[in-house]
């Protein structure tokens, strides 16, 4: 009797250590090459881009000094990915409350062929407002992604087993939320599914702030 | 409509038409296969493709293997998993998806959707699209696939995406 109701607590000790133990593996794992080019002598992350605003008016780097931001690459053609980092994103300004106001959010198409200024502006608006949506020419939008060590990659319809030149054609992007600092220099990434939390979290440690707890959150 | 009895189906479709305007929970039967809360992604500014999730349940006892999925709304609809490697996101077209005897298999985000390209026209949050699975030996499951927007703040938690 004794011994089992010790067993209960110390098996659930075990079990919080494993996990930890496993979240630690995992988080360390998913971090791209990109963290380790924090170093002085590696490539940067982020930098100049010149792209295009939902109003068709023309976007740099320099429109959002002052400001962190949070930047996403991927397309409006694509229902999984990048839904889950905009509803993540839209959830953290939430949860962000005052602090949002000094956070950028950018998500940029790296599909401008379909992704015109008016398609991507209206599909961020779904998740926030304060969402900005960019998309450019595809050099501007190639130079962007270069910019941030971002990939993307075309995959044909016909490789799909569709037919050649049907507009069904998906992209291959990376997946990463790039924090940059006031001055446009480069912090760290969260992964495309990362838990608000966690990412409001992140981005207020990394402005040196403390959130409240989630039950009194100012919004 | 291989072996699916044409009665069915019929009582799928009236079952639907019936509860369609509160249902939150939308169940159907089609032998021994049990499709549950599907849903498409509603569509802005000119997108060209969405997507549609579900729970497909399998009460026989042998395995159920989804060949294709049509629906007259879309050029192309295929059957994606979502992969994610080296912080790289791509969607790989699966030819056939199996759900085990006595299981399930869930098509959400971060895994299996079905993929509607090539749109012939915008799919509204409130709209319900025709969608129909095909399985091999159990014929074609008929649903109608209501439309919601790709996230609202209120019920995500509760649609676990
Ligand atoms: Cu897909």
């Amino acid at each position: 009797m004794r011994r089992s109701t010790l067993l209960v607590p110390l098996v659930a000790l075990l079990l919080v250590l494993l996990a930890v133990a496993a979240y630690l593996r995992i988080a360390h794992q998913s971090e791209p090459a990109q963290t380790a080019t924090t170093a002085a002598d590696a490539p940067a992350v982020g930098g100049p881009f010149t792209l295009v605003a939902p109003d068709g008016r023309t976007v740099t780097e320099r429109d959002f000094r002052g400001r962190w931001m949070l930047v996403f690459f991927g397309y409006t053609f694509c229902p999984d990915v990048c839904p889950t980092a905009l509803a993540s994103v839209s959830l953290t300004l939430e949860r962000l409350g005052p602090l949002a106001d000094r956070l950028a959010p950018v998500f940029i198409s790296i599909d401008p062929e379909r992704d015109t200024p008016e398609v991507v502006g209206a599909y961020v608006r779904q998740f926030d407002p304060r969402i900005t949506g960019l998309t450019g020419t595809p050099e501007q939008v190639r130079a962007a992604a270069q910019a941030y060590r971002a990939f993307f990659r075309k995959v044909a319809a016909e490789d799909l087993g569709g037919e050649a030149g049907d507009d069904a054609y998906l992209m291959e992007h990376s997946a990463w939320l790039y924090l940059m600092d006031p001055e446009g220099r480069f912090v760290r990434v969260f992964p495309h599914s990362v838990d608000p939390e966690e990412l409001a979290a992140g981005i207020a440690a990394a402005m040196g702030e403390t959130l409240v707890a989630s039950g009194d959150k100012a919004s | 409509m291989k072996r699916l009895p044409r009665r069915t189906l019929l009582v799928a479709t009236l079952a639907l038409g019936l509860l369609a305007p509160a249902a939150r929970a939308e169940e159907v039967r089609a032998g021994d296969l049990v499709i549950r809360d599907p849903w498409a992604v509603a569509t802005v500014g000119g997108q060209k493709a969405s997507g549609a999730f579900m729970v497909i349940e399998n009460r026989g006892n042998t395995p159920a293997i989804l060949v294709g999925v049509v629906s007259p709304v879309a050029k192309k609809v295929q059957i994606h998993r979502t992969i994610m490697k080296d912080g790289v996101a791509r969607m790989v077209p699966q030819a056939r998806i199996e759900i085990p005897p006595k299981g399930e298999v869930v098509l959400k985000r971060g895994g299996l959707h079905v993929m509607l390209m090539g749109l012939h026209q915008p799919l509204a949050a409130g709209d319900r699209i025709p969608l129909t699975l095909r399985f091999a030996e159990r014929g074609n499951v008929q649903l109608e696939v209501p439309v919601r927007p790709p996230f609202a703040r209120r019920d995500r938690k509760a649609r676990g995406d």
